[in-house]
């Protein structure tokens, strides 16, 4: 029997396990920080297991909640909340490596006795387990990790241990080092990076293709009035330019070209150095798309992940595994579950009205002179795509047209702006949107996490929806899930 | 009347003042943890079905009963119990006595022996939390080097937290009729909406409401003393009924006082009410 199904079978003890990387807080050399281990009940490892004969202080005594709620329902990101963990003693049996030997023994967690401590930014994991006589500790389901953000202590012994998602560093992390072209992009206005040579960077590094160059919206020939340098991300002109722009399949590494949005957004993971990766869950379109990232100081990871998601109508999470997961708001869900009546303990919904805030909010314009005219020659239909809403990004993700019904509609990727003409406009202007939200509380023992799909029953029929929000609660008493989810 | 009543205190644990080898240890759970009176501090054996406790006692000091707190073994296993005045191993041995947990405890297997996931069976989940009280039948045994031997073929290491060796304190009159036994439910309950509860597990702990009607002067004195010292959080082995340990080992618990009341109700009659509740 599954763990999981173990679990749900009435009166099954699980038991919560933490384990918490503490730092070091003077270095020794040849040693490495320790790892405190503390559950909510006895439970002791056995030596076949991958951490061996280890003792779980059981110190924890306070009810662990965690949750995961897309803040604004119809903006796009979603944050995730941990609380406190309480311990009744800073005596908690720990692991440190002393030149490449183990040390087995209590330790203190406070900083002020002890020279590996709690600290904060340390690692926390959260694994849910069975009896051990029953389940090894590999089968233990990890809920999460997190980092400390604050530790406390009482005169009386206790520990309060605040823990808050890894993710903050996703807000946080600026994208200094990722300047360059994602996808394919039209109309791009490369940089001029010698000014004696006339060369030209389109892309901080190897790129697909150089697929036109224009001056002025005329097409200049290859060979005769440029040169290409794919593995510098470069063109040479002969010629001094009037208004030079380049359409350009970009961001090339190890012979691999990204061009969707999840393709985007690895490389650019990569390239910031983040321990985070994306999902196999990811449900956006597969379209190739075009991403330019002029300013990276004045950006961070957020912000490209805010502005990918709305290319699609949809928004982005960073899941229990810390993968970042991005879905359309009308996915059908990643993993879904099924509640009977004995399993609802109590369910809610109220309407919720919110508008999608004006996600694209691109413009767009043709790609000579503004106020001028194109060359003579030129096609008149290219256009040139400017964002300055967001901080030098451009993006070529973008609808087709206005949406400004109650109802969400996929979004339509294009690659080539010159399917647009006319004058100037925005996109994705949706109008207000108004749903029930469901508030409906079950037991903890499925990991369900923001995006996945469940189906409960109400006095008005079954209901399914994509899960918004999350709390769980885990501890002294009974685990319960509370969603908010929306139809 | 019996000059032994029918409740047992082990107060003073000597071992925790002396020494202990055992002939194996996991790294992290190793044998000085068999004289630390904290519960979740234990020791364990490395993979085999037998190990070797080798206790030093410190001088000067007597007991008559031990107590094993917490130990894994199932019903197949065995406890021997041996002493010498001299050494461990040494020329005058002074007492050998095997105990097989499958004799004399016949309720370990189906009978009330703890709850759920802390019962005996060994399909169950280990360790138990079981105190485990032999009564060697010698009074103030003085002799200092002993071994316990315990096998048990049914699992694949022994652990133990903690082994208590203590003389008794006994009121000489049995401890009130009307006394209670209750178990502290700790679990939380929900309901769903079609009414099917739901629960998690947590082990209950055994509460003990006692009261002693008859003291004489110097139990009383020695009682108020106890309370004192022990005040609410200092952890004894208590059990009702020692004359039946054998049978009924769940009056054993590992348990702290969680309520006092001495008082002299007339001239030579001292009443003690407390209140016992098991340390998990």
């Amino acid at each position: 029997m599954a763990l999981l199904d173990y679990l749900k079978q009435n009166n099954h003890d699980g038991i919560i396990l933490v384990e918490i990387e503490g730092e070091q807080l003077t270095y020794q050399t040849g040693s490495v920080q320790a790892t405190f281990y503390m559950s909510d009940k006895p439970y002791f490892t056995e030596s076949s297991d991958s951490i061996g004969a280890i003792p779980f202080t059981p110190c924890i005594e306070s009810d662990l909640r965690y949750g995961s709620t897309v803040s604004n329902i119809f903006g796009t990101r979603a944050s995730r909340n941990y609380g406190t963990i309480s311990l009744s003693t800073p005596e908690v049996f720990a692991v440190t490596t002393v030149s490449g030997t183990p040390q087995y023994g209590v330790k203190d967690v406070r900083s002020s006795i002890s020279n590996d401590a709690i600290d904060v930014a340390s690692t926390v994991t959260v694994k849910l387990a069975g009896p051990r006589s029953l389940f090894t500790y590999a089968e233990a389901i990890t809920l999460f990790t997190a980092k400390v953000d604050n530790v406390s202590y009482s005169s009386g012994g206790g520990v309060s241990i605040s823990i808050s998602s890894i993710i903050d560093s996703v807000y946080d992390k600026s994208l200094s080092t990722c300047s360059g072209t994602y996808g394919t992009v039209l109309n791009m206005k490369p940089e001029l990076v010698d000014f004696a040579t006339l060369k030209y960077s389109v892309n901080d590094g190897e790129i697909e293709a150089i697929n036109g160059v224009f001056d002025r919206a005329v097409a200049l020939t290859l060979t005769t009035d440029y040169t290409v340098d794919l593995s510098a991300g470069t063109i040479t002109l002969v010629n001094t330019p009037d208004d030079l722009t380049v359409d350009v399949s970009g961001s090339k590494e190890s012979g691999v070209f990204a061009r969707t949005t999840q393709e985007v957004v690895d490389r650019i993971i990569d390239q910031v150095s983040l321990n985070i990766t994306t999902s196999s869950d990811w449900d956006v379109d597969t379209d190739d798309i075009g991403y330019i990232v002029e300013n990276p100081g004045d950006i961070t990871l957020d912000v490209v992940l805010d502005e990918l998601a709305a290319g699609h109508l949809g928004f982005w999470f960073v899941n229990r595994s810390n993968e970042i997961t991005m879905l359309k708001w009308d996915s059908s869900g990643i993993n879904s579950y099924t509640y009977d009546e004995t399993q609802v303990m109590d369910y809610s919904w109220e309407y919720n009205s919110e508008t999608y805030r004006s996600t694209s909010a691109s413009t767009y314009d043709r790609n000579w002179h503004s106020g001028g005219s194109p060359a003579a020659g030129a096609d008149p239909t290219r256009a040139d795509f400017h964002t300055s809403e967001f901080g030098g990004i451009k993006v070529s993700a973008v609808s087709d047209g206005v949406n400004n019904s109650s109802t969400i509609e996929a979004p339509t990727v294009h690659t080539y702006f010159a399917q647009f003409s006319g004058s100037p406009a925005k996109h994705y202007v949706v109008a207000p949107f108004r749903s029930r939200v469901y508030e409906v509380e079950v037991p903890a023992y499925d990991i369900l996490d923001i995006g996945d799909s469940v189906t409960f029953p109400t006095d008005e029929g079954d209901v399914t929806g994509l899960v918004i929000g999350i709390t769980t609660t885990l501890g002294k008493g009974y685990p319960t899930n509370k969603l908010k989810v929306l139809p | 009347m019996s000059t032994e009543g029918n409740a047992l205190f082990l107060f003073d644990d000597i071992a925790s003042a002396g020494a202990v080898v055992a002939d194996s240890e996991e790294v992290a759970m190793p044998d000085d943890n068999l004289i630390n009176l904290t519960r979740s501090s234990v020791w364990r054996s490395t993979a085999g079905t037998s190990s070797e406790l080798e206790f030093t006692l410190p001088a000067g000091d007597s007991f008559r009963y031990i107590a094993l707190i917490d130990i894994n073994l199932t019903t197949n296993g065995t406890i021997q119990i041996e002493g010498w005045t001299d050494a461990i191993d040494g020329s005058t041995k002074v007492y050998d006595e095997t105990h097989n947990l499958s004799d004399g405890h016949l309720g370990w297997n189906t009978g009330v022996f703890g709850l759920g996931t802390f019962s005996q069976r060994a399909d169950i989940s280990l360790p138990t939390r079981n105190v485990v009280l032999f009564d060697t039948e010698q009074y103030n045994m003085g002799d200092r080097y002993w071994k316990l031997t315990l096998t048990d073929t049914d699992s694949s290491y022994q652990q133990c937290a903690c082994v208590v060796f203590a003389r008794d304190s006994r009121p000489a009159v049995n401890a009130s009729w009307d006394w209670t036994f209750s178990l502290d439910y700790r679990s939380d309950i929900k309901t769903s909406l079609s009414g099917v509860e739901y629960s998690i597990d947590r082990e209950d702990k055994r509460v003990f409401n006692l009261s002693w009607d008859w003291l004489n002067d110097l139990e009383r004195n020695k009682y108020m003393q106890r309370a004192y010292a022990f005040k609410n959080n200092k952890p004894f082995v208590f059990c009702l009924f020692p004359d039946d340990i054998s049978q009924k080992p769940s009056h054993t618990i590992w348990g702290r006082f969680n309520s006092n009341q001495i008082s002299q109700q007339f001239v030579n009659i001292n009443k003690f009410n407390t209140q016992i509740i098991e340390v998990l």
